[in-house]
């Protein structure tokens, strides 16, 4: 008990409270924080070192996006779109096209549904790459993360060859894609997915062996079967405590109906589904294989054909103005289902967009998974949902509470890690 | 510019004001092997007051703004602000957003900006060498 | 049990609350395989009981999002909800609607019925002024500097006033 204080930034309400005897405290956490890489606040109450309660404000990354969407052409929102999150911003800008093929009823040439698959599937490697690499440096295993970031290079390269871009693609159209896959591009495609193959192997050795890496996650952070369901948990997060949902399964876009694709769970490499942060954590590994496969798969089947429905801009413009209709997309996104609403209503812009990210429906059971748990270990869960805020926030809150520089929190999370190592030597 | 404006390790704070992560990515990458700026002894650090360089991200939205102010004012002089990426810049795509109060240099002195959306790592690391620059002529304000 | 047949099921159940219902099918791939989105106008007193029977037929509803929409005099409140998931090309998107007076929006929660509508309640209560009868206050959504202030509205208590155009130009919207 006495360690922790010591650790404990010194702030005011923490101070009154120690005075008054009282054994609870409350701790926030960011918006500004090391061990979060983007604004969110988390105020923590503890026990000693068990969380008690956890409040979670947002809203400091809210650009107000839906409402600037309604405000321009669809064309000129579908760059809005992208950059609601610059992680995945293939599905964002994905699921705006679907929606609104939806609401206009325009079909999409087959070879440019496939297109769209492959690159959402690399868009999925390299956002699991990068959370494994995170998940790692927040237990202070930084040698992994630099090598996971490594190796995501190599599909950040793919991806520029393929689009012009390593992060910001611009590839997505109303009615298709914009650029074509040739064959020598499939080629270097290809080569990159026997990089991959490669890499899994590696992964798999790392996360399924080591030591560390197991005892900082294993039976931490859990989340039931049960809450993942009644609090609607989606993606990578609900799969691994058991619940298979899979919009890429449940209900197919784009390519994904002729790929018998099965939603995994983690017991694909492991023996149990426990739900705890070592399950999260695998789970991403599985997938990036998963990945591999899909787009290996796609390049084989890709059909011949043209790559978008209607290749002029202001034609397509002047027919999405006469559209009056709503339409409304699912999309699997690398961290779980992300919902596009848009209604049209015979004018320049749409009337109403609204963007619902997996990570806004993830941060129901992030309270669940915390409570309960060591303080040392709230960055490590907190990361194991790989919360996306940009994604999540472009809606939403403000703080009032103090805001506090603290490596301290990530210090305890590392020094735990070593506690732990040393134990065992 | 010059390797031999270099003369000490140059430690670098990051602040999110409402980023949609595509820089933010992208600064860490240029951390990691590839571009690996820690061989300069470059080095994101987790406090604003052991920082020579903030690296500022995103629009800033209304939320953000008071503490970016802070953060600002915790940063011990000299101190160098990099604006990273085209939201801080100009506040890019969201520029009509009624929850925007930037773009960064209408609320701090800013002295270099990497544009892009986001910006190549390469050019991260050029706007923080011209930072740092720019620092080894400058003195501490009295 | 398969698609068409839960679809069936599910229009069954609605028909009882409203003659409002129209299912439509979008097709993806080379298979064409079949995608069903169900949309379905109630009457917002009857929500709570609509869900608590959606929830009969399919245990643990998954409830995406609500949306919404400005309509001049009315706010038209959208749920959406993915039924018959975690199975292969079974899942049916479900939007009910519903449209809510300007004058009075109110509307009661099914946070009881799904804990996890509590933060798209949340949202909609700030960016509409929606009053979700049983909701737990807090959790204020926007800066305090934007208090009263609906952004999605489309009247006076919209953000428009608050729209900036810091670059300075022509729009061409």
């Amino acid at each position: 008990m006495k360690r922790v204080h010591q650790n404990l930034p010194k702030i005011s309400t923490m101070v009154k409270r120690m005075a008054d005897n009282e054994k609870k405290v409350n701790i926030p956490i960011g918006p500004i924080h090391p061990a979060l890489k983007e604004p969110v606040q988390i105020e923590v109450s503890v026990s000693g070192e068990r969380v008690t309660d956890v409040n979670i404000t947002l809203g400091h990354v809210h650009r107000g996006i839906e409402w600037v969407g309604t405000r321009r052409n669809p064309i000129q929102t579908l760059y809005i779109a992208e950059r609601v999150c610059g992680i995945c911003n293939i599905c964002h800008p994905m699921a705006f096209c679907i929606a609104i093929e939806n609401a206009a009823n325009i079909a999409v040439p087959e070879r440019a549904e496939y297109l769209r698959t492959i690159f959402a599937e690399l868009e999925r490697i390299h956002s699991h790459l990068l959370f494994l690499g995170v998940a790692a440096h927040e237990m202070g295993f930084d040698s992994i993360l630099h090598y996971t970031w490594l190796t995501r290079e190599k599909v950040l390269d793919v991806v520029e060859m393929l689009t012009g871009n390593r992060i910001t693609k611009g590839i997505m159209m109303i009615g298709g894609v914009r650029r074509d896959i040739s064959d020598s591009q499939a080629e270097k495609i290809r080569a990159a997915m026997d990089y991959y193959e490669k890499v899994y192997g590696k992964m798999c050795n790392i996360f399924l062996d080591d030591k560390t890496i197991k005892m900082r996650t294993r039976d931490i952070g859990f989340l039931s079967k049960k809450d993942a369901l009644r609090f609607c948990a989606v993606g990578p997060t609900a799969r691994a405590s058991g619940v298979k949902k899979d919009i890429r399964q449940d209900y197919p876009y784009a390519a994904y109906p002729d790929i018998d694709i099965e939603a995994l769970t983690p017991e694909f490499l492991l023996k149990e589904t426990r739900g705890d942060v070592y399950d999260r954590v695998v789970m991403r590994a599985i997938e990036i294989k998963q990945s591999i496969d899909i787009v290996r798969e796609c390049l084989k089947e890709m059909p011949s054909g043209p790559i978008v429905s209607e290749p002029v801009l202001q034609k397509l413009l002047f027919n999405l103005k006469q559209v009056q209709g709503e339409g409304v997309a699912l999309v699997e996104a690398p961290r779980g289902e992300l919902i596009h609403y848009i209604k049209m209503e015979k004018a320049d812009a749409p009337s109403s967009w609204k963007i619902r990210a997996p990570t806004y429906a993830n941060l129901h059971v992030l309270r669940t998974m915390l409570i309960g748990s060591e303080l040392a270990d709230v960055p490590v869960i907190v990361a194991s949902i790989d919360p996306c805020m940009s994604c999540a926030n472009r809606a939403i809150i403000a703080d009032k509470g103090a805001l506090l520089y603290q490596e301290k929190l990530r210090e305890l999370c590392i020094g735990k890690t070593r506690r732990l190592r040393g134990a065992t030597k | 510019m010059g390797i031999d404006a270099l003369k000490r390790s140059l430690w670098v704070f990051h602040v999110n004001a409402g980023s949609c992560n595509g820089c933010d990515i992208e600064i860490v990458a240029a951390l990691t092997p590839r571009y690996d700026v820690e061989r300069f002894g470059i080095k994101l650090v987790g406090t604003p007051r052991h920082a020579d360089v903030l690296l500022v991200t995103g629009p800033v939205t209304r939320q953000m703004k008071d503490k970016l102010l802070r953060v600002y004012e915790q940063t011990p002089e000299p101190k160098l602000v990099v604006v990273v990426g085209n939201c801080g810049s100009t506040c890019g795509v969201f520029y009509e957003s009624y929850n925007i109060e930037g773009p960064v240099d209408k609320l701090i002195p800013v002295d270099v900006y990497v544009h892009g959306c986001p910006p190549r790592p390469e050019a991260i690391i050029e706007g923080i060498a011209k930072a740092w620059a720019k620092l080894e002529k400058t003195k501490v304000k009295k | 049990m398969n698609t068409e047949s839960f679809v069936n099921e599910l229009k069954n159940l609605l028909s009882n609350e409203t003659k409002d219902i129209v299912v439509s099918e979008t097709q993806h791939g080379k298979s064409k395989a079949k995608a069903f989105r169900l949309w379905a106008t109630i009457d917002p007193k009857n929500i709570h009981g609509v869900v608590r029977k959606i929830s009969l037929l399919q245990k643990d509803p998954h409830f995406s999002v609500s949306s919404g929409t400005d309509l001049g005099n009315e706010i038209e409140l959208l749920y959406h909800f993915a039924l018959n998931y975690a199975k292969p090309k079974s899942q049916v998107l479900l939007t009910l609607r519903v449209k809510l007076p300007k004058s009075s929006p109110v509307i009661d929660t099914i946070t009881d019925i799904i804990p996890g509508a509590e933060i798209s309640e949340k949202e909609k209560r700030e960016f509409f002024g929606i009053e979700f009868r049983g909701l737990p206050p807090g959790n204020a959504f926007l800066d305090e500097s934007l208090a009263g202030v609906h952004p999605w509205r489309k009247d006076e208590k919209g953000a428009s006033k608050f729209a900036k155009n810091i670059h300075n130009g022509e729009k061409n919207g």
